[in-house]
């Protein structure tokens, strides 16, 4: 059996919550909480919300111990319409430049939600193939072009080895669109 | 398939679903390895915050795994809130919600300290 090797740095805990869940109206207000409560990171809403916050943001996490986890919110890739899956990327695409320039982790994204034995979805294994070689692969390589500096980038490769073998709704480990952490 | 699609896609983790689908935290969060870039957490019994039911809300295992990979991104709660029992047609009241989330902490802290 292969032995771990140790971690360069030794792990840290950084908890964080969601936009929604964060007393506090405004958002230094929300951002003072979390600091205060210690913690380490703070997680925001997808949708329109990081294209419209992105500048505030920027500002109002400025000198402060917190760094931008990812952006949570939903996302489905499983229509069969060539269409639809294309006018879903091209709904991220902006979100995601809006991410890289907050320096944010990613963007969470679901491959698909609901049931894929609807009419009008892909099949699991259709869904698979769509998202590794189109909808997925353009994501990626997007939020890879949208990291400032590119070389933040450090992240690939290893997955789980029962990835591939599970439903393929994928609940529980839903892929990440992801920037490194500064 | 993040290992297909290559650079630019990593897997997240999320205590919730894996409870219901993982025969170990531990074990996942190591498969997972370099590429996890994020974490989800809420009760294991209830998707609620974590602290409510805590004889359920244990992390210890998972908490093992990120530390075996060294992991330093988030551990972010992602669900609900318990009912308002004084009134179960409103929702809880602030006040009430902060103390839940600085108990989240408390318990979640507690239980990194012991993994």
């Amino acid at each position: 059996m292969p032995k771990l090797a140790p971690p360069d740095k030794p792990a840290e805990l950084n908890l964080c919550l969601q936009w929604w869940g964060i007393p506090g109206g405004e958002m230094k207000e929300k951002l003072d909480f979390l600091e205060a409560s210690g913690f380490g990171a703070v997680e925001i809403p997808s949708g329109d919300w990081p294209i419209k916050n992105a500048d505030a943001m920027i500002e109002a996490m400025k000198g402060r111990k917190l760094f931008l986890a990812t952006a949570c919110g939903p996302s489905d890739f499983s229509y069969a319409e060539p269409e639809k899956r294309e006018a879903e990327v091209q709904k991220f695409l902006p979100i995601i430049e809006a991410l890289g320039k907050m320096k944010s982790v990613g963007l969470i994204i679901c491959p698909a939600r609901g049931n894929l034995s609807e009419p009008g979805r892909l099949s699991g294994k259709e869904l698979r193939k769509d998202f590794v070689e189109n909808t997925g692969k353009r994501l990626a390589q997007h939020a890879r072009r949208s990291t400032a500096p590119p070389s933040c980038w450090s992240r690939c490769a290893v997955t789980r080895r029962r990835f591939c073998a599970r439903s393929p709704t994928e609940r529980g480990w839903r892929l990440t669109s992801a920037q490194a952490r500064p | 398939m993040a290992a297909d699609i290559g650079p630019g896609a990593t897997v997240m983790g999320d205590f919730w679903h894996m409870g219901l689908e993982e025969t170990s935290f531990m074990g996942a969060f190591i498969c997972a390895g370099k590429l996890l870039s994020h974490v989800h957490i809420a009760g294991l019994k209830e998707r609620i915050i974590p602290g409510v039911h805590p004889e359920a809300d244990q992390y210890v295992d998972g908490f093992k795994g990120l530390k075996l990979i060294g992991y330093r991104g988030a551990v972010s709660f992602e669900g609900g809130w318990p009912r308002n029992s004084a009134d179960p047609k409103k929702e809880l009241p602030q006040d009430e919600k902060t103390k839940l989330i600085l108990n989240m902490t408390k318990l979640l802290r507690e239980q990194w300290v012991m993994s």
